[in-house]
Formats: structure tokens, C-alpha cells, sequence
């Protein structure tokens, strides 16, 4: 006999009834599809078709192995499981109606029997196991360990357990169906089988086993058919939503931020919901709720009003039918006070699995805030007068910014046209502190150990515009840029190094938008090439512990994470110690996003927090890359009055003491 | 009701090394330039005063180079469709009277009840042309107000000024009037981009000096002979009480200074009583001799 089996054995008569509830379901997520589709439509249009190869190799890479989702084990397994689960079971399904609808009544041929409906029953059997034991860990998860980033919704437990009763009685129609045809290859269908012994153990006789498959049977299909239904009404729909999220990620640099046209218009930024491009909207129908982007943020993470979940969450809202369009987003939706608390580090797009992007939109609202309405921190108005004045943010002028190099040699690129290298100082660097001013020196040292040829533009620095820009204010960006762009064209150069990630990231990734063409390396690269190329020689090497901060800017931002990790395995006699978060889940130092003119309104500060998770490594002193990092961390190191003890450095001061 | 503000475009020499040694003279290439905060803030005024009183005119009056129109522009931008007009005299001068003339002799021509202008100019620190401007127009002024209410029957005012000290004085003023605005007034607002967009379009009345007809006055009153750098001021030291113990000495050195500072006195009465009264502060305290009297 060919193994093989009916499809509607024991229902066979009621096929008809069959497509109509089929037909009837699909209509209904059809509406709910619909809905989803004008959701997105309500916003801007954008081109963001390039690349459809590579996008679409990137995303079947991204499902097959599920890096993204990995980064949290237990929900990545979870999560693994029961896609796998669906997708074997749904491919099964497929199969059965080829053959039923299109194979059998045209062709009068069968593709299930034989040794393939062996091996397709095997299959489908472990994956629904699998699928099972997926759901069973969301379960638990969601309702036993509960961790605090899952908001439970009535609309989640509804999902759960309908797919949990659609595998489970599924396994039932099969062990019923099992005992009563009772053929020899039982076996192959596993948990059939065992579902089918529970049965026969339990003593039901076979008749009434016969009536319960029927039963039974109905009330897998309704579930099904009942979840294809509830599918766009539910979380189920980021099935969809996420993965055309993840097949349209943006492919722009990551540090870069959108420009937006500053000659004409009334309106700047997003102030209503049709404002965000369709991408943005389809972003918020991409969240899944599952809460990473809530549990990295510092902000969220220190007490400050900002939940990035909820932002979008809120956002969200305006997808479903009937919502009102016209509702002011700033200080309706999202308030003044989570809109302002973001510091731009990035932390929730780097562990969002569906490339949400959280940070573009906080931008585009306060760009609203600022340049439409004029509403922000008042704080930010004397730093948005001090740029526009001076062209620093601390309103100091440009006459100070060679006092850093008055003890030095330094060629100035205004008086001699044909430097080769230019040293961007910073403002930061150049004009907050004493303090500050040690690292810049500590790098011209190093440019001259090397031989290298390099200038600086002193006095003819301006701001690179980064504080502004993420502060909301792309007027006065655009302003500096610009001025900027022409002072290198004027002096005709070519190449730039600086040590301050926000600069850097701004020449690197956004000066292009403004036809800039100079290629930019972080102080670090250079140092590592140098050693690399023996240009530069470690003469003796530092007996003290340290551990190292990423700045967001250079690590998140722009993936600089292996060259400081490099220098300090050349320069430290022992290993270096890494903090809880490092890498691509650094916490940031609460500096950036214009935060560090702002006195921390509510929660803990930021700073203080990373300063603790410093010292825990029980190293003799945190080093750092970034001149905001550690103007932050040395007003936490006084707060705490570890002063003394616990030693702050820029990792080019250090390179500096042992070359 | 018409609202006329006088807005200075000052630079400002934040750096020690802005004078050029050689010359004695500034050099502007090493100044900021802006629009004096001062009269930021009778911009500020003027458009919170319109934010109330729906009828009303603002007109933007300055005095400067081609340059200034730039710091003009801005103080449009703070309130956009608001202001209604923009006029630059096309001259500078560095005499607080010379621009008090010019000042007075246009807004003359335009018509007024309510004159705003900066306390003073945070460049030359004169104080004078807002004081001037009222005695060439006839009218009463009020300087350094930190409060303005507007009484819209009566066409009049109350003001308050402030003394120093935590003290302010209140006074009622009738109008037309002009007001010298001083810091604590208000709290300027940030130009909104759609309103620099408009500003930028904004056409400015240009009047030349040559136009201008002046009376029998006309003259500077003051020249300039000499730049100079001041000398360093000699640095006061903090020395604590010698009686206390060395403790104490050192957290009073560590808090900063205990010093007290000097109380003033509050002069009442009509004007010719006060007048009376700083005379006769002046001659005790030998600034004037009594044959000057």
C-alpha cells in the first residue's frame, strides 16, 4: 500500500463549506490589509527602491539567520522557532492545496504518497513541534518572567493562544485520524502518533474518536482560518509590516541625517503625522512592541520622561482608521519632555531588530519645534546665538581658538596654502577648558612624532554644526556647513583628521549632502596606521588598568570599535577591562543631542551612571575618545569625588605619554 | 497705536587683542557683530505689546552702514508678519547726539505713541540717545523700565524701573512717550525660520543722511581723540578677618568673598527737589565745586 492519506477524509462532504469560510477570512484580513496600506499612504512620498538585489539578499540573510533577533538569546530562540514553525507548516499547507485545487482535478495526480508524503509528514510534525515549543517559551516569558520592556496587551494572550490551539489541535485531528485509519506508517508522523497513544491510553473508544476528529477538525479550521482573519488586526501583521521594514532599511550612513530644504516654506520639519515620509509611518507599524529600544535607552534607563517604544507606540496610533490626522505631534503625542531628553546616541536603532528608526523622527520633530514654532530648552537660545554670533557653542569667538597651540609650532593653514593634512581642532577641545586642552596638544605631538605635514585652521574654525543639527536646528547646520565647505575649498583641502566624533561624523557622513569632497579620518585610525606603519614608535608601556568608553558618535554612529581596542592592547602592559555595556551597546555619556547645555531635569544623570559602571571594572581610570564624553564624565568623577582616585583620559593624551 | 523701536547693530570686542596697537583702533574683521541685546529686547516688547493690542504698528528704525540692514532683518525675524515696517538711515555716527538728531528727525515724520530703544548699547555704553531722542521729540521718558503695562483708554502707562538692590519704582507715564528698556523687561524670543525666510524678502526704507533737515543744532557734540587700551585694574584680594581662627579663614576664602556691599539711598520728590538733591551729592562728594553750581 502507498502511504498516503485523504485530505478530507472523514469531512469529505463539507469541501464546499471549506472555501467559503476560507474565502470569508481572507476577505477579512483583506479589509484589514487595506487599512495597514492607507495607514502608510497617509504620508510623504520617497524613492527608496535602489539597490532591490542587495536588498533583497540582505533580507533573506536577515530571516534565515535571525542576527538581528539573536542579539537577545531568549527571544531570538523563541522567535526562531516559531517562524521556522510557521513557515514549514504554512509551505505543508501550500503543497496540500497544489495538490488538491490544482494538481488533482485537472491532472488527476497526487503528490503526497509515497515516500515524499513519508518524509513531508516527518516534517511538518517535528516543525510543528518546534512551533509549539516556541510558543510555549513566549508564554512563559510574556506571563511567568514578565521582564519589564514587554507591555502585555489583551490583543497578545488572544494570539498566543490561538496559534497554541491551532498546533495543539492539529496534533489532536492527527492522533485521532492515526487511530482510526490505523496505518503502518504511524511512526512517521511522530507526534501524531504520541498524541494518538495519549488518546488510546485515556481509553476513548474508536467511534468516539471518530466523531471528535470531525469535530475537531472544524475547530482547527475555524482557528485557522480565524487567525488569517485577525492577522492584519494583530500583532501577527509585523510578519508583513517588519519585513517590508527590514527589506526597505535605510541604506544611508548611519550617522547621517535627512537635510531638508531651508529657502522656502512655512512649515519645517514634522508637525502632523501626513509630515513623516511613508517610510517613517511604515516604521511605526514595524515596531513590534518588543521593547529593546526601551531597555538600551539612556534616557528611559535613568528616569528621563523618553521611552523610544512609546514614542512610536503613540505615533502609531494614527495608523489605525478614523484616527484624526490633523493633531500637532509636539506636546499632544510625544510631550516637550521626551522629545528633548533624547541625546541621539543611538542606542535603540543598533538593537531594534526590524531597523525602526527611532532617532530620525525625534529629529524631524524638533526641527518642527525649533525652526517653525521656536519652541525648546530655553537653554538652547543662547547656544543657538552663541553659533550664530560667535560660531561655538559657548560663545567664546574665534580669537580664543588658537590659544590651546600658543606654546606650539603649529603651521596655520591661512598662511600657508599647501598643508597636506588639516588638524580639525573643535570647539569643544579647543575652548571649553584647561582641561580640555590637553588632548589637542597631546595630537599635534603625535602628528609631529610621525613627520606628518599638517596645519590647523585656527581662528578660521567655525562649529561644525553637529549640536545644532541634532538640536533641531538645520537652519544654522546648513549655515555653518556651508561656511565651513567654503574654508576648505578656499585653502583647496583634501584631507582632514580630527579626535572629536562629532565633527568627524559630520564631515564624514553629512557635509557630502552639501557637495563637500574631503576625506576624513578619526584621530584613532590614523594613530592605528601609524603604528602599523612604524611611523610611530610605543617607547615604554603604562603599568595602570583601564577601561574604555565608546563614544556613540564613533562607535554606533560610524562602527569604530577595533581601533581603540588595538592601541590600548599596544600600549597597556596588561589587559584592558570592559565595561557591562561596550561596543555596540555603549551607553552613552548623556552629552550628545544637545543635552550637555541642559541641566538634567528629572531622573539620574546620565554620566554618573556610566562613571559607575566604570568603576565597577575596578580599573584605575576610564579613557574615552571624545571631547564631550569627557567634559561629562569629569564633572561625575568630581560629583562623586573620586577626583583622586579614578583617572580620566583621552586615549591620544595616553598614545602621546608613550611614543 | 504706533510703535516706533530704535535697534542698534553693535560690535562687540570680546577679545583683548581686538585693538589693532598700531592704529589704536578696533578692528572689526576681529568683532562680533549683532543686534545690541538691549534693544532685542525692546523688539521683544514691541511685538508682546502688538500680541495684545491687535491694533498696531511696529516700525523698525536703525542707523548704520549698508551692514546693519543684516541686524535688521533679524529683529524682523523675531516677529515676522508683525512688524510692519523697516527703516535704516543711511549713515553712522559714533556721537549719542548726531544719532539722537536723525533718529528724532524721522520718527517725526512717521508719527508715534510709544518710542522703545535699549537702556544703552553694549559697544559704546553711552546711554544717551534714547534720553536724547525724548527731549528732541518733547516728550516724557522713562529709562531702564523693567515692566510695561499699557492702559489702552487713558493712553497711558505704567512702568516700573529698576533701582538696584532689589528695589524698582512704579511710576504712571502719559503718552506719547519714550520708553529705555532695560534687562529683566523680557526674555527675547528666537526668530522662527519661516519668519527669517520673510524677513530676508522684506523690503527696508532706506533714508540718506543728506535728506534729513536739520535745525541750528546740528552737530556732534562729542569726537573721538584718542583709542587706548585701559591699564590692567589692580586685582583687589580677599583677606578674611585676621580675628578668626584659621579654619574659619580658610572656608571663607574657599566660599568666596563676605564683603558687604554699600546700601543706597532712595531719592523722592518733583524733579527740581531731586535735582536739588544730586546736586548737592555731587558737591559734598567733590565731583562738582561749588562755583560750578
Amino acid at each position: 500500500m502507498i502511504p498516503s492519506r485523504e485530505i478530507f477524509w472523514n469531512v469529505g462532504s463539507q469541501q464546499g463549506a471549506v472555501y467559503l469560510v476560507a474565502l470569508m477570512s481572507v476577505a477579512i484580513a483583506s479589509i484589514g490589509l487595506l487599512q495597514h496600506i492607507k495607514g502608510w499612504r497617509k504620508g510623504r512620498k520617497e524613492k527608496i527602491f535602489d539597490q532591490a538585489g542587495n536588498r533583497l539578499k540582505y533580507f533573506f540573510r536577515f530571516l534565515l539567520s535571525h542576527e538581528r533577533i539573536r542579539k537577545d538569546t531568549y527571544a531570538g530562540v523563541m522567535h526562531l522557532f516559531i517562524f521556522w514553525g510557521f513557515v514549514v507548516l504554512f509551505l505543508g499547507t501550500l503543497i496540500i492545496a497544489f495538490q488538491e485545487d490544482l494538481l488533482l482535478p485537472f491532472f488527476g495526480r497526487k503528490v503526497l504518497e509515497g515516500n515524499f508524503y513519508l518524509i513531508y509528514s516527518l516534517v511538518l510534525d517535528l516543525f510543528g513541534l518546534l512551533a509549539i515549543v516556541g510558543v510555549g517559551l513566549a508564554l512563559y516569558r510574556r506571563y511567568v518572567l514578565q521582564p519589564e520592556k514587554l507591555d502585555n496587551k489583551p490583543s497578545d494572550l488572544i494570539l498566543l493562544c490561538l496559534i497554541l490551539f491551532i498546533l495543539v489541535s492539529g496534533f489532536c485531528v492527527e492522533g485521532f485520524r492515526l487511530n482510526v485509519s490505523n496505518p503502518q506508517w504511524a511512526l512517521w508522523e511522530p507526534v501524531g502518533w504520541l498524541f494518538g497513544t495519549i488518546f488510546n491510553v485515556l481509553g476513548i473508544a474508536t467511534s468516539t474518536q471518530r466523531g471528535l476528529h470531525k469535530i475537531i477538525w472544524w475547530l482547527h479550521l475555524i482557528a485557522s482560518m480565524g487567525l488569517i482573519a485577525y492577522f492584519p488586526f494583530s500583532n501577527l501583521f509585523h510578519v508583513v509590516s517588519s519585513s517590508l521594514n527590514v527589506f526597505f532599511r535605510s541604506l544611508k550612513p548611519s550617522g547621517a541625517l535627512v537635510p531638508i530644504d531651508i529657502q522656502e516654506g512655512e512649515q519645517f520639519g514634522v508637525a502632523h503625522i501626513q509630515d513623516f515620509t511613508w517610510k517613517d509611518l511604515l516604521d511605526l507599524d514595524a515596531c513590534t512592541r518588543c521593547g529593546r529600544c526601551q531597555e538600551n535607552c539612556p534616557a528611559a534607563i535613568s528616569g528621563k520622561p523618553l521611552n523610544p517604544k512609546k514614542v512610536i507606540q503613540d505615533l502609531r496610533t494614527f495608523l489605525q482608521p478614523f484616527s484624526h490626522n490633523g493633531v500637532p505631534l509636539v506636546s499632544n503625542i510625544v510631550s516637550e519632555a521626551e522629545l528633548w531628553a533624547c541625546t541621539t546616541c543611538r542606542a535603540c536603532m543598533e538593537v531594534c531588530p526590524v531597523f525602526v528608526e527611532h532617532l530620525n523622527k525625534i529629529i524631524e520633530m524638533r526641527r518642527h519645534s525649533v525652526l517653525t514654532e521656536s519652541k525648546f530648552p530655553s537653554e538652547y537660545k543662547q547656544v543657538f546665538k552663541n553659533l550664530e554670533i560667535f560660531g561655538d557653542t559657548l560663545g567664546k569667538g574665534k580669537l580664543f581658538r588658537e590659544d590651546w597651540a600658543s606654546n606650539l609650532t603649529i603651521d596655520r593653514v591661512y598662511q600657508q596654502n599647501d598643508t597636506g593634512l588639516l588638524f580639525w581642532v573643535g570647539c569643544m577641545s579647543a575652548l571649553y577648558d584647561e582641561r580640555s586642552k590637553n588632548t589637542p596638544i597631546a595630537a599635534a605631538k603625535i602628528l609631529e612624532k610621525a613627520g606628518l605635514d599638517f596645519g590647523i585652521l585656527g581662528e578660521e574654525e567655525l562649529c561644525c554644526g553637529d549640536a545644532a543639527r541634532r538640536m533641531g536646528n538645520e537652519y544654522l547646520f546648513q549655515h555653518l556647513a556651508k561656511k565651513n565647505i567654503e574654508v576648505f575649498r578656499k585653502y583647496k583641502i583634501k584631507k582632514v583628521v580630527t579626535h572629536c566624533p562629532h565633527c568627524f561624523n559630520t564631515f564624514k557622513n553629512e557635509y557630502a549632502q552639501f557637495g563637500a569632497d574631503i576625506e576624513v579620518v578619526h584621530f584613532m585610525e590614523l594613530i592605528v596606521t601609524l603604528l602599523r606603519e612604524g611611523k610611530l614608535n610605543v617607547k615604554s608601556k603604562i603599568d595602570d588598568i583601564f577601561t574604555y568608553h565608546d563614544p556613540c558618535y564613533l562607535g554606533r554612529h560610524n562602527s569604530i570599535y577595533m581601533e581603540p581596542r588595538e592601541i590600548l592592547g599596544l600600549i597597556l602592559n596588561s589587559d584592558m577591562k570592559e565595561m557591562d555595556s561596550f561596543r555596540d551597546k555603549s551607553f552613552c555619556c548623556g552629552a550628545g543631542g544637545g543635552n550637555m547645555w541642559r541641566a538634567a531635569v528629572t531622573g539620574r544623570r546620565i554620566e554618573g551612571l556610566r562613571v559607575e559602571e566604570a568603576v565597577k571594572t575596578d580599573a584605575s581610570g576610564i579613557i574615552t575618545s571624545c571631547p564631550f564624553c569627557e567634559i561629562m564624565f569629569d564633572s561625575a568623577v568630581k560629583q562623586k569625588g573620586l577626583e583622586y582616585s579614578f583617572r580620566l583620559m583621552d586615549i591620544i593624551e595616553l598614545v602621546n605619554r608613550v611614543t | 497705536m504706533k510703535i516706533i523701536v530704535c535697534a542698534k547693530r553693535v560690535g562687540h570686542a570680546y577679545h583683548s587683542s581686538t585693538v589693532d596697537l598700531s592704529t589704536g583702533h578696533i578692528d572689526p574683521g576681529k568683532m562680533v557683530f549683532m543686534l545690541n541685546p538691549y534693544d532685542e529686547i525692546a523688539v521683544e516688547e514691541a511685538i508682546r505689546i502688538k500680541e495684545h493690542i491687535s491694533d498696531c504698528e511696529i516700525i523698525l528704525i536703525t542707523l548704520g552702514i549698508f551692514e546693519a540692514e543684516e541686524t535688521l532683518r533679524y529683529a524682523f525675524a523675531m516677529g515676522g508678519r508683525r512688524i510692519n515696517r523697516m527703516i535704516r538711515i543711511n549713515y553712522e555716527s559714533f556721537d549719542p547726539w548726531e544719532t539722537a538728531l536723525a533718529l528724532s528727525n524721522v520718527i517725526k515724520k512717521i508719527g508715534f505713541d510709544i518710542i522703545l530703544c535699549g537702556e544703552k548699547a553694549i559697544d559704546d555704553n553711552c546711554s544717551q540717545v534714547g534720553t536724547f531722542v525724548a527731549e528732541l521729540l518733547n516728550i516724557p521718558q522713562v529709562s531702564g523700565i523693567v515692566k510695561l503695562d499699557i492702559v489702552p483708554q487713558g493712553k497711558k502707562t505704567l512702568v516700573e524701573r529698576y533701582l538696584g538692590k532689589g528695589d524698582r519704582e512704579e511710576m504712571e507715564c502719559c503718552l506719547p512717550a519714550l520708553f529705555t528698556v532695560g534687562k529683566g523687561l523680557n526674555d527675547p524670543r528666537y526668530p522662527s525660520l519661516p519668519n527669517r525666510i520673510l524677513a530676508e524678502k522684506m523690503k527696508i526704507e532706506e533714508i540718506d543722511w543728506i535728506d534729513l533737515e536739520f535745525g541750528s543744532e546740528e552737530k556732534a557734540l562729542t569726537k573721538v581723540t584718542k583709542f587706548f587700551s585701559p591699564k590692567p585694574k589692580t586685582r583687589k584680594m580677599f583677606t578674611p578677618d585676621s580675628s578668626l581662627s584659621a579654619l574659619e579663614r580658610l572656608n571663607l576664602m574657599m566660599s568666596g568673598s563676605s564683603s558687604k556691599k554699600e546700601g543706597s539711598t532712595v531719592l523722592e520728590g518733583s524733579a527740581n527737589q531731586l535735582a536739588d538733591h544730586l546736586v548737592k551729592f555731587l558737591v559734598q562728594n567733590k565731583f562738582l565745586s561749588k562755583e560750578d553750581k
